[in-house]
């Protein structure tokens, strides 16, 4: 069920965990958490914009709540997913070769 | 993410599906983020590599498994990081001002990592950062130049992992031997001929800058002039004969066309204008 649903609203999660509000963002991550959950690997095929949502939301120290939800859903990724569908993704992102993924810097 | 990957593999033998990342993460730390330390980025990557260490550690205790070869190649850049890192946590203090809270809590991380780093390692009766002390002084330092390290500031960021790693040693520390190097030759100092692509006109003038073209003329420029220039205008009307001033003898004779004006032309002579006359009267008012 979750499966089915979650390609209609996860891409207006990326937007709300940069939200203004901390509620919505409260809110966001513990949706995303519980999809992650449910979704297993089936969250291989959102990961590249996905992660880089995540990128900006994980530095974020101001609510300790969100910052365990959004952990938590990056350990679930790394359990469910392949370690080689993400690795990619990761290293250039440390390599600061995404730049063209951010919207502002 | 790495934990999640090692969370549930059950022996050593399935830690090599984690090996290339692990690898390439020790890589892309190693090549670029070390490289560009600041507070913000040391304490992520703190945090980061110690989720990695407690990761190992957890897994160690669970499932009582030995890390010690499947580490060997990592915790040697794994504690040059941290260092890196703990040098990075030390600007405050060279800067004599008090370490904030959060980099008091960055600074108990590093020492966690450091021990955690001693555990994996397997090392008896000495920590893994005294066993590696002399290879990372001959590293970093033993190979420096007196003269270039008289240069460093006090905030360079080997300076500042210096002071990290004496912050930890004791006096024993101290004695111990550094790793025989063969000493470098002198490099011999070779000028250098800097060859530019200079224009025509940069060339000439680099030419004339170095050769000065000899001065022919006289030194009084004004000698050459014409004398009746020299003299006082007053004088120069008076000396002429009958006192009037000269008309002008231009080489280049007018035109007889242009002469003719073709709007005053057109007026009798005696007469004015009536714009003209109407100016006059004016003046005269």
């Amino acid at each position: 069920m979750v499966r089915s649903y979650i390609r209609r609203y996860i891409k207006g999660l990326y937007f709300e965990l940069g939200d203004w509000l901390e509620n919505s963002r409260l809110r966001c991550s513990n949706l995303l958490l519980f999809s992650t959950i449910y979704s297993e690997d089936y969250m291989t095929q959102f990961l590249d914009e996905l992660l880089v949502a995540l990128y900006k939301v994980v530095i974020d120290k101001s609510n300790k709540l969100i910052g365990d939800n959004i952990k938590t859903t990056l350990r679930l990724i790394g359990r469910y997913c392949k370690p080689s569908a993400y690795q990619e993704l990761i290293i250039s992102a440390m390599r600061n070769e995404v730049a063209a993924f951010y919207t502002y810097t | 993410m790495f934990w999640g990957a090692i969370e549930l593999l059950p022996e050593l033998k399935y830690f090599g599906k984690v090996d290339d990342l692990l690898k390439a993460f020790v890589k892309a730390v190693d090549d670029v983020v070390v490289h560009g330390l600041d507070i913000q980025l040391a304490t992520l990557l703190i945090d980061t590599v110690e989720e990695i260490m407690d990761a190992f550690m957890i897994k160690r205790r669970e499932k009582d498994i030995d890390f010690k070869d499947f580490l060997a190649p990592h915790l040697y850049s794994i504690l040059i990081m941290t260092i890196r890192a703990q040098g990075v946590f030390n600007a405050f203090k060279l800067d004599n001002k008090e370490d904030p809270d959060t980099i008091i809590d960055s600074k108990k991380q590093c020492k966690k990592i450091l021990m955690c780093l001693t555990e994996l390692s397997g090392c008896e009766g000495q920590t893994y950062l005294q066993t590696q002390l002399p290879t990372i002084i001959t590293e970093y330092y033993a190979k420096q130049p007196v003269e270039h390290i008289g240069t460093w500031t006090i905030m360079s960021d080997k300076w500042r992992m210096f002071y990290a790693i004496f912050d930890q040693v004791n006096a024993k520390d101290m004695q111990m031997e550094l790793i025989k190097i063969e000493a470098d030759k002198p490099t011999e100092m070779k000028q250098v001929e800097i060859t530019t692509h200079l224009s025509p006109l940069e060339e000439e003038v680099k030419q004339l800058a170095i050769n000065p073209p000899l001065d022919d003329k006289p030194n009084n420029f004004f000698e050459e002039l014409d004398a009746d220039i020299m003299v006082h205008p007053k004088e120069f009307i008076a000396n002429k004969p009958n006192g009037s001033i000269p008309e002008h003898s231009g080489s280049d004779e007018e035109d007889p066309k242009e002469q003719e004006d073709p709007v005053v032309g057109d007026v009798p002579e005696g007469e004015k204008p009536a714009e003209i006359e109407n100016e006059d009267k004016e003046n005269e008012v």
